[in-house]
């Protein structure tokens, strides 16, 4: 498959979160203020373009009656890697994420990857198809969570942008409203794409 | 069968045991830093402003060196080295009890010391004094006047401000100080 194809793949066509609506609680409750998505997002591509190499390369050295045991131990490894890193290196950001980080093990869309992708291909392309997932993760959550924070909060990355007379929406950075500006992102999305198709 | 039964479990074992090689040796890397990080946060910044303004952490010396220190002085309780977030050494401070008891028992504070061996601030840990009369001795004001003096002597009862009506707590507090004093200047300066 053409290289830019598989990383086109993650980013739009199959996007992980806007398209395949996969590991949602992680997505829904840590994007409430730009920093944290950035931050699940950038922890999101090492653990998956990670494991993704690791699992490629022992593609043929895998029985497949335990490759699914094998791909959690790979993966399992590499979000430790990432917590441990994150607990050593950005305090802040690892006491605002919590025990999302740890939950990256059971993001569905690493198993996904290593499962349909990662296992049938060869490490160049396992490598593009992390990245293209990752960055596509990484795009959905800078949306979703800049949206939440502008609105809920009045500001970006932490900076006020909008004026102090704005009274903020304090939904927006609640559960509900996390739900509902995921419905209209989904919703934007699939309507620019439709239209793009006719 | 049998044989690949063992070829399952030896191959999982291998990628187990490669997995749990590479966490236990990252673990080992990061978890001074990890403890320093978490050790940061448990500081309240308000007594870290109070006792070395501009510090974000008081490290642990030496534990012999310590043990040694309390076994000399028994109202001594810890030295820590104040840093900055930046890593950069500010002073030392003393946690130490008072050597005159105060109305209702011992004091425990924190007295920071710069390198030119004055004052840098001071913090109550924990006393008993009278809510309202002796517990005074915790208001920034009551401490301030601690603030700058040299460490190179004790300072006598004459040299500072008791709270009136609150002799005990006050003269207990200074023993406090005095002790901190000491220690300084026995074991650091």
């Amino acid at each position: 498959m053409n290289k830019l194809k598989i990383f086109k793949n993650g980013v739009t066509t199959e996007n992980p979160i806007l398209v395949q609506q996969v590991g949602m609680c992680a997505t829904l409750a840590i994007t409430t203020s730009l920093m944290n998505g950035i931050g699940m997002g950038v922890a999101v591509i090492a653990v998956l373009t990670g494991s993704n190499i690791v699992i490629s390369a022992l593609r043929k050295f895998i029985p497949d009656e335990v490759r699914i045991p094998a791909f959690i131990i790979v993966i399992a490894a590499f979000t430790t890697i990432i917590d441990l890193l994150m607990h050593a290196y950005t305090f802040e950001l690892y006491k605002a994420l919590g025990v999302f980080i740890p939950l990256i093990v059971v993001n569905c869309i690493i198993l996904a990857r290593a499962e349909a992708f990662a296992s049938k291909n060869s490490v160049m392309d396992s490598i593009i198809d992390g990245l293209g997932m990752g960055v596509g993760y990484l795009v959905a959550m800078i949306l979703l969570s800049s949206a939440r924070e502008i609105l809920g909060n009045g500001t970006i990355l932490g900076l006020r942008i909008l004026p102090e007379a704005y009274e903020p929406m304090m939904m927006a950075i609640q559960p509900p409203g996390a739900f509902i500006l995921l419905g209209l992102l989904i919703g934007i999305v699939n309507y620019l794409s439709r239209r793009k198709k006719a | 069968m049998k044989n690949s039964f063992v070829r399952l479990a030896g191959v999982l074992l291998l990628i187990g045991a490669v997995s749990a090689g590479v966490l236990a040796w990252l673990n080992d890397t990061t978890k001074d830093l990890i403890a320093q990080n978490e050790a940061m946060a448990s500081m309240d910044p308000a007594v870290l402003e109070a006792v070395m303004p501009g510090s974000v952490l008081f490290k642990e010396e030496d534990a012999d060196f310590v043990e040694t220190m309390k076994a000399e002085n028994k109202q001594f309780v810890n030295l820590l080295t104040a840093v900055d977030a930046s890593g950069n050494v500010l002073g030392k401070v003393v946690r130490t009890l008072s050597t005159i008891k105060g109305f209702n028992g011992d004091i425990e504070i924190y007295v920071g010391f710069s390198p030119d061996g004055k004052i840098t601030g001071t913090s109550v840990l924990s006393h008993s004094e009278t809510e309202g009369l002796g517990s005074r001795v915790t208001t920034p004001g009551f401490r301030a006047q601690f603030v700058g003096k040299d460490a190179s002597g004790e300072i006598s009862e004459s040299d500072f401000d008791a709270i009136s009506g609150a002799t005990y707590s006050s003269k207990s507090f200074l023993s406090a100080i005095n002790n901190a004093i000491a220690v300084y200047a026995e074991y650091v300066k």
